[in-house]
């Protein structure tokens, strides 16, 4: 049920409603925001979308640096910069208690569906980028592949 | 090879060549589209250009006694680029960049200031850049994407460089010191 608000905020609320729905999304409106409930690689994912006075921001939390081990994270921090680079409309941000972000600005009078989509969808996107980069700087990928090598040979 | 078979395989050719023509010629009419429309709208803007040589335009925008140089350009086929190189690999390499967790700052900025985004390219160059859709490119759209990246590198070049320089100079000390201890 969507909460009773007025004015300005409403319309974009609105707005923002009508294109989820268009895109079949399964979301909720609360006080933080709207959160859409994704499932990427069988995951269950929260994608936030919080309106403020001029900007809408889409975001989804991706973890905490401190998962990352400290030798490593200056490597995974580059990384991270590189991919802000490698792909088109990829944002990774970190706030003061060390959570990863992924997010897209849209500013409020340039909301419009394809604007809100493709900015969506590069958060979406950005999840599947942050796990490989991840994967690459922990070495799992590698760790995987020689354990499966090692299960062959015997 | 059956004569039904030659035909039908000729036409398939034929039909496919068209396509692929096709394909070029919409992706061409699309680019050219939003080329007229970036054009109309730096003028709108009123500011100054250049156009550069592989497509693109070069603006050198002034915020009081800034000079921010900015390039669009099109990575093709289906994005504009909007950026601004703030430190180059030499001028900021990764140790240095690491040692004054410069790029952790940049991180922390994207995230607490709407649409300021930092990247780093393969050879450690530092930029501010935005990318906008082609198929979603608007006035306001454009002038939002422009007006952060320059505002990123306002940012930079006020607050983050001069923190750089003095942090740079103790580094470059301290491993000095360190150099001449090992000797």
């Amino acid at each position: 049920m969507v909460p009773a608000i007025s004015g300005f905020g409403s319309f974009f609320i609105d707005k923002l409603i009508e294109y989820l729905s268009l895109m079949n999304k399964s979301f909720e409106v609360t006080s933080e925001g709207i959160i859409v409930h994704e499932k990427i690689d069988t995951k269950d994912t929260k994608i936030v979308i919080q309106i403020t006075e001029k900007w809408i921001r889409i975001l989804t939390n991706l973890g905490k640096l401190s998962d990352i081990p400290e030798e490593k994270r200056m490597e995974f921090i580059e990384k991270l910069m590189n991919a802000n680079w490698n792909y088109p409309e990829i944002s990774f941000g970190l706030d003061e208690e060390g959570n990863i972000y992924s997010m897209q600005d849209e500013f409020i009078h340039a909301l419009y569906y394809d604007v809100f989509e493709e900015e969506y969808n590069a958060v979406i996107a950005s999840i599947g980028i942050f796990e490989k980069i991840k994967d690459e700087v922990l070495g799992i990928k590698q760790a995987n592949i020689s354990a499966k090598e090692k299960t062959e040979q015997s | 090879m059956q004569k039904s078979d030659e035909s039908s395989t000729f036409i398939q050719t034929v039909l496919s060549a068209l396509r692929e023509k096709l394909r070029e010629e919409a992706k061409e009419f699309v680019i050219r589209e939003a080329a007229m429309k970036i054009l109309k709208y730096v003028k709108l803007l009123k500011k100054d250009f250049k156009i550069i040589s592989g497509g693109g335009l070069y603006i050198e925008d002034k915020v009081k006694d800034m000079t921010i140089p900015v390039y669009i350009t099109f990575r093709y086929p289906e994005w504009i680029e909007i950026k601004t190189l703030l430190a180059s690999g030499t001028e900021l390499p990764p140790d240095l960049a690491n040692e004054c967790r410069v790029y952790e700052f940049l991180l922390r900025l994207a995230n607490d200031f709407a649409e300021l985004s930092f990247t780093v390219d393969s050879e450690s160059n530092l930029y501010a850049r935005q990318n906008i859709l082609v198929g979603a490119l608007s006035f306001d759209v454009f002038k939002e994407e422009y007006d952060a990246v320059v505002l990123s590198a306002v940012i930079f070049k006020k607050e983050i460089l001069p923190r750089l320089k003095k942090c740079a100079k103790e580094y470059e000390e301290i491993r000095d010191a360190y150099e001449t201890q090992i000797v």
